[in-house]
């Protein structure tokens, strides 16, 4: 056996890219003209309406299907009800079935059940307001989500008030309805190791009137046993999971301190992508933490052929 | 504020200087996407240049690490590439001394993931503590504490370790948590 010095040793000496070639020249350069061809003072438009230190974490949706016809058309109306003083009265059917994301994954399109669309819960942000949950099963067997804001505004359609960050009427979570499918789904489609994680989660984030950030982490568990609550081990803010298998847990946004001696000029935003504090598990009533399951979960509502891969 | 001209002057140096830095990294965890995590993280760069520091290899790692643990958080991506990865030989390199690689290897992948990334860091990026720091975006001081845990714990594991028989293989290594 050999010691830590021989084994740090050998491990430095198997660099597995001592092999690796250099890409071609020609590839190499490219790849660098297309890189400056980027007007580097335009954000990615992936990124436009998120705060930026977010815009690697998992699961945010993508901006930038508000060019589909049906989301024009939605977000046509939502400025003219803005610019005329109106509330935005768009339902949630209408919302969902209009699918301003596009909802393509790889070659999924995760086409809304109408009648499937259903409000989850109701949550409370502190010096914010009540915020309602709306989520709605896909024929693919995914799911979507959208949340109305206390001003009864669907979040992501307030393009009036885009606010400064990307913050749309102290909100951020970039497309509504935002689009997930199941690792059971997923599974199924591509065969391989799912994330390991017993839920799914689509973040939002709400800016209260104290400037505080919080996220609304929504949801659908996918766990063998009976879900009751789920819960962020990081600091034990817990939310209950429903008879249909939904969550939606709200708690100041997790995030590590900042590194104290971060070198000069080091992306603040970039650290951050990656530092998110929490741990979202899933419990039964007994408190027990429930390993996830992709094979034989419970079936989303309103779906009853379980989820079919490459839908028609 | 610099001249357009002299804004891609400065990346194109980075660009020669680093790409391959920064391709190796990426190379050592997800050949199979390789390529890619390297081209977006020098669009970061062209992006925030004004961000990148002089010594650009710590700064540059970091983002790679981040964009590349991104591409893994998004399961549709990770259950893609776990399935080529299924199908396709990964790069094997060097098969001397194979016993005693067995070894290190099976060692170092009963490691947590932050304990092994933090080990390979130091091993095959050749990172000092501070360039660590700034890859990982934590403290000198934590860096010192992870790497003294991390290899409290690889000395630990190659203590508990059989002989083995399978070649060393980093890249079967890797994995998508958070390190």
């Amino acid at each position: 056996m050999p010691d830590l010095s021989e084994a740090l040793d050998q491990l430095a000496s198997h660099d597995p890219a001592r092999s690796l070639s250099p890409l071609a020249s020609s590839e190499r350069e490219a790849i660098r003209e297309r890189i400056v061809s980027e007007d580097p003072s335009m954000p990615p438009l992936r990124t436009r309406t998120y705060p930026r230190w977010r815009r690697l974490t998992k699961r945010r949706i993508s901006i930038g299907s508000f060019g589909v016809a049906p989301v024009g058309l939605l977000a046509a109306f939502a400025v003219t009800a803005v610019a005329a003083g109106a509330v935005i009265t768009i339902s949630a059917t209408t919302l969902f079935q209009a699918d301003p994301q596009g909802s393509n994954f790889n070659g999924d399109i995760e086409t809304v059940l109408p009648s499937t669309v259903h409000e989850i819960d109701t949550v409370s942000v502190p010096d914010y307001g009540q915020v309602e949950v709306w989520g709605a099963t896909t024929k693919p067997g995914g799911f979507c989500f959208a949340l109305k804001l206390p001003d009864g505004v669907w979040g992501g359609l307030d393009s009036a008030h885009p606010g400064p960050d990307g913050w749309q009427g102290g909100w951020a979570g970039g497309t509504v309805p935002g689009c997930l499918q199941t690792q059971q789904q997923q599974t199924l489609k591509y065969g391989g190791t799912a994330t390991g994680q017993a839920l799914e989660e689509w973040e939002s984030l709400v800016r209260n009137k104290a400037g505080q950030t919080y996220s609304i982490f929504v949801g659908y568990v996918e766990a063998q046993g009976v879900a009751a609550t789920v819960r962020d081990s990081a600091n034990g803010v817990t939310a209950p999971v429903s008879s249909d298998g939904y969550y939606a847990l709200v708690e100041r946004t997790p995030m590590t301190a900042r590194p104290p001696d971060l070198p000069a000029g080091f992306p603040k935003e970039m650290v951050c992508a990656s530092c998110d504090a929490k741990d979202l598990q899933v419990l039964n009533a007994a408190g027990q933490r429930l390993r996830p399951d992709y094979t034989s979960g419970a079936m989303l509502p309103g779906y009853t052929a379980g989820p079919t891969p490459g839908a028609s | 504020m610099q001249s357009s001209e002299a804004r891609e002057a400065r990346f194109n140096e980075i660009y020669e200087q680093h790409f391959e830095v920064v391709r190796r990294y990426v190379w050592r965890r997800d050949p199979l996407i390789a390529d890619d995590i390297a081209a977006e993280t020098f669009l970061v760069a062209w992006r925030r240049l004004e961000d990148v520091p002089l010594d650009a290899v710590a700064w540059l790692i970091g983002v790679a690490r981040n964009v590349r643990l991104n591409e893994l958080r998004s399961a549709r991506r990770q259950t893609a590439v776990s399935d080529r990865l299924a199908r396709e030989p990964l790069p094997i390199t060097t098969e001397t001394d194979a016993t005693t690689s067995d070894t290190v290897e099976a060692a170092l992948s009963c490691l947590p993931e932050r304990d092994r990334e933090i080990l390979l860091l130091s091993a095959w990026e050749d990172l000092d503590r501070a360039a660590i720091a700034a890859a990982l975006g934590c403290s000198k001081a934590n860096v010192k504490v992870r790497l003294h845990r991390a290899r409290r714990r690889f000395t630990d594991e190659l203590k508990r370790q059989p002989l083995a028989s399978s070649h060393f293989h980093p890249a079967t290594l890797s994995g998508g948590s958070d390190a």
